[in-house]
C-alpha cells in the first residue's frame, strides 16, 4: 500500500507544487506590502482620532480595524475569506475526479484492478496520497507566514497561523471528502467537478444570503465558509463545532465511498 | 477439477441483460475459445470473471476459488488482457511493466518477452501504435507468469508474424499447464490453437464443442445442374435447398453427404460441385441456427464429454 500511495503522490507532484507556489506568492506578497499598509493606516487612524466621536460611530468596525491593523487582519482580509478556499476547493475537487471516477472514464481502471490489490486497498491509498498532499498545500498556504513574517522583523500571533492550518487542513479534507465520495459514484469525472463545484457554490452562496438577511440567519450552519471563516485570524480562537462538521463530513464522505466503490460494476466502455 | 469453473452465470445492467445463464469449464491446460457476435456477452462474461463486474446471479470459480472473494489471490495467478489497452497515456510502456513489477514481484521472463514481441518501452503510451499497444498488454499478461490466462481479443491489430508468434507462446503455455480462457472474431485462430469452443449469442451459450468435433461437423454446398428435376426430392432435415435458377440447384448438406449422392445417381447430372465448407461458416451456421437457442442442442461440456 504504501508503494501505490507513493507512486500517486508523485503522479499529482505537480498541480501541488504549482498550487502551493501560487498560494505562498500571495502571502509573499501580502507580507511585503503589510508594512507600507501599516504605515498608511496609522496616519489614517490618526486623522480618525482627530475626528468627533459621533462620526467615528458611523464608520463602525471599520474605524476599529483601521486603528488595529495587524498582519492576522489583512491576511485575514485578503487571503483567508475566499482566496484560500477557492484554490483549496479547485485542487481537492480536480484530485477527487481524476482519482476513480477519471480512471474509470479512460479505462485505466482495469490495469489497476486487474493487479492482486483489493478495490479497498487501492481506495483508501488514494485517499490517504490525496489527504498527504491536501495537508502540504494546507500547511504551505497557512504555516509559511511565521518564517516570512519574522524575515521581514513583522509582529505576528503564531498560535493563530496553528489553528488556521488545522481548520484549513479540515476544510481542504471535507470538501475533497465530498467529490471524492461523488467520484465512486459516477463513471465521468466532469460530473464530479460539476456536482462537487455546485456543492461549494451553494455553500457560499448560503453564507452570503445568511450575512445580509437576518432571518436567514440560520442558513450559515449549512456552508463551510461559516466554519471556516477569517475570523480564526481575527479571533483567534477555533469554532469547535466547524471542526465536528469537516471531521463528520470526512469520515462519512469516505465510509459511503468504501462501501460504493467496494460494490459497483466496473464496467468501462 | 476444472481450473475454471462457470456456473449459471447471469448479469443484468439495469433492464438490459447482457449474460443470461451461462455455464462451462475449462481444464487444466487447455485453451478454451469464446466466440460470438459483438454485444453477445463475451468481454461482460470476462469482466465478471475478473470481479470487475458483479454477476447477478451464477457462480465464477477459478483455480478453485471464487472469483468474487479471493479476487487478490487469484489476481497474482491470472494474466488478463482487455479487448482495448487502456492504460496511461503520460507513462512509457516501461514504466507501466516496472509499476506492475512492484505490485506482483519482479518478472523473470520480461526480457525474453521484450525480444520475443520486440517493444520500445523508452516511447509514451500515448505515442505507441495500436500494435505496439497490444504488445505491451500481451506482455503485462505474461509477464509474471500466470497459471491462467484470460485475454479478450489477445491478437487484435498485431501483424501476422506477431500473431503467429503470440499463437506459439500459447501454444507452449497450455502445454506446460497453464490454461488459456480467450475470446476472439478471428475464426482461423481459434480453429488453430484452440482445443474447445464455446459459441455465444445474446448473452446465452448456444454450444460448447470440441474444435476437432466442429471440424468433423462436416457440411457441403453442392451445386449441380440438371433438367426437369425437382429440387423438392432432396430436401430433408440435413439438406436445405439454398437455390433453383434455370436447371442450376444449389443444396446446403449437413452430415452424411451419401444420401444427397445416391439421389443424383438416379438422376441425369450435367454439371456437379461439392465444396466441404470452412469451419468459419460452420460457425455462421451455429450464429444463424442460435437464433431459435432452443433449436440448438447444447454440450456444457464436462471432463467425461470431452475425454
Amino acid at each position: 500500500m504504501t508503494r501505490l500511495i507513493w507512486e500517486t503522490i508523485k503522479e499529482k507532484k505537480w498541480p501541488i507544487i504549482i498550487y502551493s507556489a501560487s498560494s505562498l506568492l500571495l502571502l509573499l506578497l501580502y507580507v511585503a506590502l503589510y508594512p507600507s499598509l501599516q504605515s498608511q493606516t496609522q496616519q489614517l487612524g490618526e486623522i480618525l482620532k482627530a475626528m468627533p466621536e459621533s462620526l467615528l460611530k458611523a464608520f463602525g468596525s471599520a474605524s476599529s480595524q483601521l486603528t488595529n491593523f495587524t498582519l492576522e487582519s489583512l491576511l485575514a482580509t485578503k487571503q483567508f475569506s475566499l482566496v484560500f478556499q477557492s484554490l483549496a476547493a479547485i485542487l481537492a475537487i480536480t484530485f477527487a475526479g481524476n482519482d476513480i471516477s477519471a480512471e474509470i472514464e479512460k479505462g485505466t481502471i482495469e490495469f489497476l484492478l486487474s493487479q492482486p490489490i483489493s478495490r479497498l486497498k487501492l481506495y483508501f491509498a488514494r485517499f490517504l496520497s490525496t489527504a498527504i498532499l491536501l495537508t502540504i498545500f494546507a500547511a504551505v498556504s497557512t504555516l509559511s507566514v511565521i518564517p516570512m513574517a519574522a524575515a521581514f522583523h513583522i509582529d505576528y500571533v503564531a498560535a493563530s497561523y496553528y489553528k488556521l492550518f488545522l481548520v484549513a487542513w479540515l476544510y481542504s479534507l471535507a470538501v475533497y471528502a465530498i467529490a471524492f465520495c461523488l467520484s465512486t459514484i459516477f463513471s465521468h469525472k466532469g460530473w464530479v467537478y460539476g456536482i462537487s463545484a455546485g456543492i461549494i457554490i451553494v455553500m457560499y452562496v448560503a453564507f452570503l444570503v445568511s450575512a445580509l438577511k437576518d432571518n436567514l440567519d440560520s442558513l450559515k450552519y449549512i456552508s463551510f465558509f461559516h466554519y471556516f471563516s477569517a475570523d480564526v485570524l481575527f479571533s483567534g480562537t477555533i469554532d469547535k463545532l466547524g471542526v465536528w462538521i469537516f471531521v463528520l463530513t470526512i469520515v462519512v464522505g469516505v465510509a459511503i465511498g468504501a462501501v460504493v466503490f467496494n460494490k459497483r460494476d466496473i464496467a468501462t466502455s | 477439477m476444472p481450473v475454471i469453473e462457470v456456473k449459471n452465470l447471469q448479469k443484468y445492467f439495469g433492464k438490459t441483460k447482457a449474460v443470461d445463464g451461462v455455464s462451462f469449464a475449462v481444464e487444466k491446460g487447455e485453451i478454451f475459445g469464446f466466440l460470438g457476435p459483438n454485444g453477445a456477452g463475451k468481454t461482460t462474461t470476462i469482466r465478471c470473471m475478473m470481479d470487475f463486474v458483479r454477476p447477478t446471479e451464477g457462480e465464477i470459480e477459478i483455480l478453485g476459488k471464487d472469483a468474487q472473494k479471493d479476487s487478490v489471490e487469484l489476481k497474482r495467478k491470472i494474466g488478463y488482457l482487455s479487448d482495448m489497452p487502456r492504460f496511461y497515456n503520460h507513462w512509457s510502456a516501461g514504466k507501466h511493466l516496472a509499476f506492475q513489477q512492484i505490485l506482483r514481484g519482479r518478472s523473470q521472463i520480461i526480457n525474453d518477452l521484450l525480444k520475443k514481441f520486440g517493444l520500445n518501452q523508452k516511447l509514451r503510451f500515448s505515442n505507441l501504435s495500436s500494435g505496439n499497444r497490444r504488445k505491451l498488454s500481451i506482455i503485462l499478461a505474461l509477464m509474471n507468469q500466470p497459471q491462467v490466462l484470460l485475454l479478450d481479443e489477445p491478437t487484435l491489430s498485431l501483424d501476422p508474424l506477431l500473431q503467429n508468434a503470440f499463437h506459439l507462446y500459447i501454444e507452449d503455455f497450455a502445454r506446460a499447464g497453464g490454461t488459456v480462457f480467450m475470446s476472439s472474431h478471428n475464426l482461423s485462430e481459434v480453429e488453430k490453437i484452440c482445443d474447445r469452443v464455446g459459441i455465444i449469442k445474446e448473452g446465452k451459450m448456444v454450444a460448447v464443442e470440441k474444435i476437432s468435433d466442429m471440424k468433423l461437423m462436416k457440411m457441403y454446398d453442392v451445386n449441380f445442374r440438371a433438367q426437369g428435376v425437382d429440387p423438392k426430392i432432396f430436401k430433408d432435415e440435413n439438406t436445405e435447398v439454398v437455390s433453383h435458377t434455370e436447371g442450376l440447384i444449389t443444396l446446403k448438406v449437413k452430415g452424411d453427404i451419401n444420401p444427397i449422392i445416391k439421389k443424383l445417381a438416379k438422376i441425369e447430372v450435367k454439371d456437379l460441385e461439392i465444396i466441404h465448407i470452412s469451419l468459419e461458416d460452420t460457425f455462421m451456421e451455429f450464429y444463424e441456427a442460435s437464433r431459435n437457442p432452443a433449436e440448438v442442442p447444447m454440450n456444457i461440456g464436462t471432463k467425461e464429454d470431452r475425454k
